[in-house]
Formats: C-alpha cells, sequence, structure tokens
C-alpha cells in the first residue's frame, strides 16, 4: 500500500485524515435533526441508501419486462446517472470541490496531488455508495431472471460504477467550464438551475418511464434493431450489461468501446481540475469583488400591511430576488405540475356526466394532486433558510409570534397560491370549454388547498425562515407528501365529482362549511402558535 | 433596569447558570464578565428571550421576561455576539424589518434608519445586500437595529468586535451618552481594558454563578491586586499566566 502511495506522490497519512474529514461532513450533510450525533449519521445514511434504492426498482421492474439486455442496461444506467448528477450538483456542487478547502487546507504543507487523491477518493466513495444502492434492484434481476447470471449482474454492477465515475467527472469538468465563461458572481445561479434541470429530468423520467412508456412498450423496446441508440450514452455503459449476457455482437462491443472513451476523454478534460491550485481560483474568484445587486424599490405596497406582515413580505421579497434557492423551490412545483398534466393529459369536465367506466377521472386527480402537494411545499420553503440563525430577531423583538405564523400563511396564499390557481383555472377553462364550470372547479380546488395549508401550519407552526434546510429529510419528506397528497386528492375528487358537485345546494353547502371550518382552523392555528413555545434553533 | 434572581439553566448534566442573582439600575453600564462557558451567553439569551430558564426569575424595564415578554422586549435592545442576520436583505430592509416587528409608525422608522445608517458610515451601502457587508458593517447593522425602537434597556454581546477604531470611540462615547440619559447597558465582553474604562460596575462569573462585582476599583482591592486582568485571573480560577506560559513552551519544546 505504501508503495502505492509512493508512486502516486501522495502523502498517505494527509490522504487517510482528509479522506476521514471531508467523508465525515459529506455525510454529516444526512444528518436528521434531534437524534444524538452517532444514531442520528447511520439513520440519515441509511434512509439515503433506501430512498436511493427505492430509485433502483423503476429500473428493476424494466430489466424484469423488457427481453432486450441493451435496453435494459441502458435503463439502469440512466437511473444510476440521474441520482448520482442529482446528488453531486446539491449544494452548488461544493461536493466535487468546495473553494473553501483553500481557505482551510491553502496555508497547510498539502500537496496538490494529495489534496487530488483526496477529492477523487472522496467523490468515488460517495459516488459508489450512490450506485451501489439504486443498482441494486436491477442486479437483482440481472442475477435470478431466466436462471442465474452472475456474469451479467456483475457486468450490471460495473456498469453502474462506471457510469457513476462518468457522471462525475462531466460534473467536474462541466463546473470547470462554467467558472470560466459564467464567472463567479454567476456560477452559483447556474449550478442551481443546471440542478433544478437535472433534478426535474431524473423526476420526469422517473415518472414517464414508469408509467408512460406502458409494460407492452418496454416488453417490446429493442436497441439492437436501431443504430439511433447509439447515440445515446447510457446505452454506452448499458452494453455491460448485453456483454455480460454474452451477447458480443458489433453495435454491443462498439457501444462499450465508446464508454470507455468516454471515461478516458473526461478524465483528460479534467486535468487538474481537482487541483489544490483549481481550489485556490475557485476560492479567489468567488471572494472576489461581485458586481453590486440594483437598489431596490421601495415596495410602497409594503406599507398597507400590518407589521408582522410587512416583515414577512419583506423577507419572502429578498429571498425571491437574491436567494436562488428559495427561487428554485417555488419553480419546481411548475414542472411537478405540468409532468402530472403530461401523464393525465387534458382533465374532462367534472360536471360532465361520462358515458363508460369513469376514463378521466384519474386525469383530473392528478392535478388534484399536483394542487394540494402545493401547500406542503410551500409552507416548507417558507419556513426553512440557510440563514436560519438570523430567526434570533423574532425571538428578541415584540413580534407577535403567531401573527407571523399567520402572515406567512397568508402570504403563501396571496403571492402564490391564488395565482397558481389562476394558471389552473386558465388552464382548465381551456379543458373544459366552460368557464362557469371550471372557476367553480378550481374555487373548490382552491379552498380544499389553502385547508391543506392551514392543517399544515396549524399541526407545527413554525417562524418563517427559521428552521435549517436539511436536504436528505427533504427528499423523504417530499416523497412522503406526494403519497399522502395523491390520497388526499383521490378522496376529495370522489367526493366533489359524485357528491357535492351533483346539485347546487350540495355545492353551496360544502362552500360554506369549507369557510366554516377555515374559520375554526384559522382561530385554533393561532392559539396554537401563541400556546406553543416556537424555540430558537441556533 | 435589569433584575435576575435566583436564575438556573441547565443543558443535560451541566449546569450553565447556577442560582444567579443580579441587577443593573439605569443609568448604568454593567461590564458582565466571565471565562468561556461561565454562562454569559446563557444568561443575555434568557434575558433576551432566546432561551427559557429553568428556575428563577428576570426582569427587563420591570417586566419579567417570562410573565410579559413581549412588554420587556418591547423596550430591550440586542447585539447578539455574532451579527447574524438575514444576508438576502439590503441594510435598509433589515432595519426596514426590525422596525416592523417592532411596531414602529413606517414614516418616521424610514427617517430614524436612513439617519442611523447614515451615521454609522452606512448610507452609500444602504442598498447593497448584506452578504456583500464587511464583518464590520455587518455590526453597525446590528447596532443601529438595536437602537432602532429607541431601547430602555440595552444588551450588548462584543459590541465593538469587529468596528473600525473611529466608530468604536463613537460607539463607547454612545454608550456613555445613552447611560447619562438614564438607559440601562449591560455590556459583555473579553476585552477588558474596554470594560474597566467604559463600565461604570462589573459583574464576574463563573461556572455560572457570581464571583464578584463592585467598580474595577473596588475588585482589584478585593482581590489584592493592581490590574482587573489579574483579579479576573485569580477570581476565575486561572493559573498565573507566566505559569501556563512556562507550561506550554515546555510542552512544545518536548514534542
Amino acid at each position: 500500500m505504501s508503495t502505492i502511495f509512493a508512486w502516486l506522490d501522495v502523502d498517505r497519512v494527509q490522504w487517510r485524515a482528509l479522506l476521514g474529514a471531508s467523508l465525515k461532513a459529506d455525510f454529516s450533510a444526512m444528518r436528521l435533526p434531534n437524534q444524538p450525533s452517532g444514531r442520528r449519521m447511520a439513520r440519515a445514511i441509511g434512509f439515503s441508501l433506501l430512498v436511493y434504492g427505492i430509485a433502483g426498482i423503476s429500473p428493476a421492474f424494466i430489466a424484469w419486462i423488457a427481453n432486450d439486455q441493451l435496453f435494459a442496461g441502458a435503463m439502469m444506467t440512466t437511473f444510476v446517472a440521474f441520482m448520482v448528477l442529482s446528488t453531486l450538483l446539491l449544494g452548488d456542487g461544493t461536493t466535487v470541490i468546495s473553494p473553501t478547502d483553500h481557505h482551510v487546507l491553502g496555508f497547510r504543507p498539502i500537496t496538490s496531488r494529495t489534496y487530488l487523491a483526496v477529492r477523487v477518493s472522496a467523490i468515488l466513495v460517495r459516488t459508489g455508495v450512490i450506485a451501489t444502492a439504486v443498482a441494486l434492484a436491477p442486479v437483482g434481476v440481472f442475477l435470478f431472471k431466466g436462471g442465474l447470471h452472475p456474469a451479467r449482474a456483475i457486468a450490471a454492477l460495473v456498469a453502474a460504477y462506471a457510469v457513476g465515475l462518468a457522471v462525475t467527472l462531466a460534473v467536474v469538468a462541466m463546473y470547470g467550464w462554467m467558472l470560466r465563461i459564467a464567472g463567479p458572481t454567476r456560477l452559483k445561479r447556474w449550478a442551481t438551475y443546471t440542478q433544478f434541470a437535472a433534478q426535474s429530468v431524473a423526476w420526469g423520467g422517473f415518472f414517464i418511464t414508469t408509467q408512460g412508456l406502458g409494460r407492452q412498450t418496454m416488453a417490446g423496446t429493442s436497441f439492437s434493431e436501431s443504430a439511433w441508440w447509439l447515440l445515446y450514452p447510457g446505452t454506452w455503459f448499458g452494453s455491460y450489461v448485453a456483454l455480460g449476457a454474452g451477447e458480443f455482437t458489433a453495435p454491443v462491443m462498439t457501444s462499450a468501446l465508446l464508454s470507455l472513451a468516454m471515461v478516458a476523454a473526461l478524465a483528460r478534460l479534467i486535468g487538474g481540475k481537482l487541483s489544490l491550485g483549481y481550489a485556490e481560483d475557485l476560492a479567489r474568484v468567488a471572494s472576489g469583488a461581485s458586481r453590486p445587486a440594483p437598489a431596490a424599490s421601495e415596495g410602497r405596497w409594503l406599507g398597507l400591511l400590518n407589521s408582522e406582515t410587512r416583515a414577512v413580505a419583506l423577507l419572502v421579497r429578498s429571498h425571491l430576488r437574491h436567494d436562488v434557492k428559495f427561487r428554485m423551490g417555488l419553480i419546481s412545483l411548475l414542472p411537478i405540475t405540468i409532468m402530472y398534466m403530461y401523464l393525465g393529459g387534458m382533465p374532462p369536465d367534472p360536471f360532465v356526466p361520462r358515458a363508460g367506466d369513469g376514463n378521466g377521472d384519474g386525469d383530473a386527480m392528478v392535478i388534484m394532486a399536483a394542487l394540494l402537494f402545493l401547500p406542503p411545499t410551500l409552507r416548507r420553503v417558507l419556513v426553512t433558510s440557510q440563514a436560519f440563525r438570523a430567526a434570533w430577531v423574532f425571538h428578541v423583538t415584540p413580534a407577535d409570534h403567531a401573527k407571523l405564523v399567520l402572515s406567512s400563511r397568508n402570504i403563501i396564499t396571496l403571492f402564490f397560491l391564488l395565482p397558481y390557481l389562476a394558471l389552473l383555472a386558465t388552464i382548465l377553462i381551456y379543458a373544459f370549454a366552460d368557464v362557469t364550470h371550471a372557476l367553480i372547479h378550481t374555487a373548490f380546488i382552491g379552498m380544499l388547498a389553502y385547508l391543506i395549508l392551514q392543517v399544515i401550519i396549524m399541526l407545527n407552526p413554525q417562524l418563517p425562515f427559521s428552521l435549517p434546510i436539511d436536504k436528505e429529510a427533504q427528499g423523504g419528506r417530499m416523497f412522503g407528501i406526494m403519497i399522502v397528497a395523491t390520497l388526499a386528492g383521490l378522496v376529495f375528487y370522489l367526493v366533489l365529482t359524485k357528491i357535492i358537485y351533483q346539485s347546487g345546494v350540495a355545492m353551496l353547502g360544502f362552500a360554506v362549511a369549507l369557510l366554516a371550518l377555515a374559520v375554526v382552523l384559522d382561530r385554533i392555528t393561532r392559539r396554537r402558535a401563541e400556546a406553543r413555545a416556537m424555540t430558537y434553533v441556533d | 433596569m435589569i433584575r435576575i434572581n435566583e436564575l438556573s439553566k441547565s443543558f443535560g448534566d451541566k449546569r450553565a447558570v447556577d442560582r444567579l442573582t443580579m441587577s443593573v439600575d439605569p443609568g448604568e453600564i454593567l461590564g458582565f464578565l466571565g471565562p468561556n462557558g461561565a454562562g454569559k451567553s446563557t444568561t443575555v439569551k434568557i434575558l433576551t428571550g432566546l432561551l427559557r430558564p429553568d428556575s428563577g426569575s428576570a426582569s427587563v424595564a420591570g417586566f419579567d421576561v417570562l410573565i410579559s415578554p413581549l412588554e420587556a422586549k418591547r423596550r430591550l435592545g440586542y447585539v447578539p455576539e455574532q451579527p447574524i442576520i438575514y444576508d438576502t436583505l439590503t441594510g435598509d430592509e433589515y432595519l426596514d424589518l426590525v422596525g416592523s416587528l417592532h411596531h414602529l409608525e413606517p414614516a418616521s422608522a424610514k427617517q430614524r434608519r436612513a439617519e442611523l445608517l447614515e451615521l454609522f458610515g452606512l448610507g452609500d451601502a444602504k442598498h447593497q445586500q448584506i452578504q456583500e457587508y464587511s464583518k464590520g458593517m455587518r455590526q453597525k447593522v446590528v447596532i443601529a437595529s438595536a437602537l432602532l425602537h429607541r431601547p430602555e434597556v440595552l444588551i450588548l454581546d462584543e459590541p465593538l468586535d469587529g468596528l473600525d477604531a473611529n466608530t468604536a470611540l463613537v460607539m463607547k462615547e454612545l454608550l456613555r451618552q445613552l447611560a447619562a440619559q438614564g438607559r440601562t447597558i449591560m455590556f459583555s465582553s473579553h476585552i477588558l481594558e474596554v470594560v474597566e474604562r467604559i463600565c461604570t460596575r462589573i459583574v464576574i462569573i463563573d461556572k455560572g454563578r457570581l464571583v464578584t462585582q463592585g467598580t474595577s476599583a473596588e475588585i482589584c482591592a478585593a482581590s489584592g491586586v493592581a490590574s482587573l486582568d489579574e483579579a479576573f485571573a485569580r477570581l476565575t480560577g486561572v493559573r498565573d499566566a507566566g505559569l501556563v506560559t512556562a507550561d506550554l513552551l515546555s510542552a512544545l519544546e518536548r514534542a
């Protein structure tokens, strides 16, 4: 071992110490709050592996029903690539290379080669963990489908690691490129948009692949019949599976060679990007003078609000303008809605009786689910912040905590829920070709969404921007919210269409009942917010 | 005024504040001293409403911080040890936010924050985001936000940290003048020279308990030493600085 380190010109002691610290830092980001440190870390890692493991179910399903090995392998590597990509892009890509490294390590006696070895090792461990978790289920399928096939399973695992490596190298190269053309000021913003795009594609791909293509399509899809699939890099790495299954055809061999060429080219492209010198460049430009922000407008409308609402509005406005993560948290709701609509198609008019077995109900349900998904997401975006420690100001001033909580709800409703409903109403008017039906339907969905928002806030009243962003917990929470929202959407939709929409009296009665419930919830929320000691999270 | 009576607070097995009793009167600048981990920050956090005590009571401007927290906070200005503020806001917006939380009338608050920002030399940077500010500029914003609502009681934790010499000089004079107006000031710092120079009375705590109180001269006399540094070291159990230094040098040579 010592010989290898000596040959690489890497300081073994420094490498071990720095790698330990780096992995601890990477995985400590996964810790959950209110748990003892050790258990917290273990649980968080276990939870992450579970989430990544669940992401592997779809490619496993595809591998199970697909007849074409190349296609099945390509689907698996696609999922691995998306998951690795999403993870690496979290936190402005600091997983890949951190400008702060220079400040911490720049004055220490560490060579660029040792630093390179540490970064590469840390990234490979992280990538390896993700690739293993995502590939576990499909590899199991490749092992047992149609008899025992260990060579195919090993090839699939190698394919997962290889595509993970390629994605990692590509991300490093991309950062180098972005830094060069975007500059330090825009680097974070670009990174966040890229992260957003990658995540949208990953989630969209997940749904479209599992639900859109359909079982029959996947069973009949064959890459071997078309040369066009060779243009897709996922196929190149997926070809390992075909090789493992004994398919030594020209397209498969070509694909495998292309994958090797890609890894080699990327490795050559990044060159010394992971050096301490590169971190120095990043740190230097990142700490350089940034472009002064344009003067904020006075916002006369703010003067119309009461004190607590004004305070919340000020914070929301500034976060919306300057906090890319906050903005992305809100913008990310749009592709989710679009994705649901793509899956379900244009919703049918629920007031018009349809013959048959009720086909089309599912279409409207997904829209409903998308809307019910909105309030919890908005609320989460509004109570979490990277600057959560600054919330001390709410505790040392005579601000009414209950009012601050309710103001947050009002701001969400006024500036985000209502515009979203307006957009939905426009789409429904187009889909139903009946303005009245569309507006009534939107109004009921809006009232339900508002009630859900109230219930969420009532159950856990929190001050705005006062909680830390827990990225890993967020992923799990989003998943849970999506399931609950879908179920709630199903129930609400059935109640609306099968009972409430049957008569005008029922609609009026239901609307009055919802409004009364809103008033009651408002009172309860206020009382709970007043009674609950919202402690400062330091 | 500030009154603290038999105040206690523990974190797990560690007792951070242990039956602490002390007071600060109007017109007084109290230097609140103690070594690291003595319980100063915990005491300050209880007074400002950031923490709840386990037992005992504390009042600010005559209002119990647990029974009438809003009344107490209305009269309180606070400068925390770290100037952690919402970075995405501009300096002006942050003061606007604090003014709103104190329910200041918007028009007069606007004028007041413009004056304060100008006086602290932040007039040109008031529309810049705080994340672009230097440490000293951030500290000035926090100080301005503590003064914005003209509080009766000021609690300052290392307020001069990061300030340039000129601003620090202004700040010290400002504190004297505010005390002269009858405001109550509690000043926590590790820089004993500053405390000695501007504080009218000093309280030293250690392990959550009050060790001594009085003027700098009284504390020195009671400890039988010539300077506040020495008195502090003696009262808080620190060994002789010369001996510690000798041990450190010896340890370095051994290694």
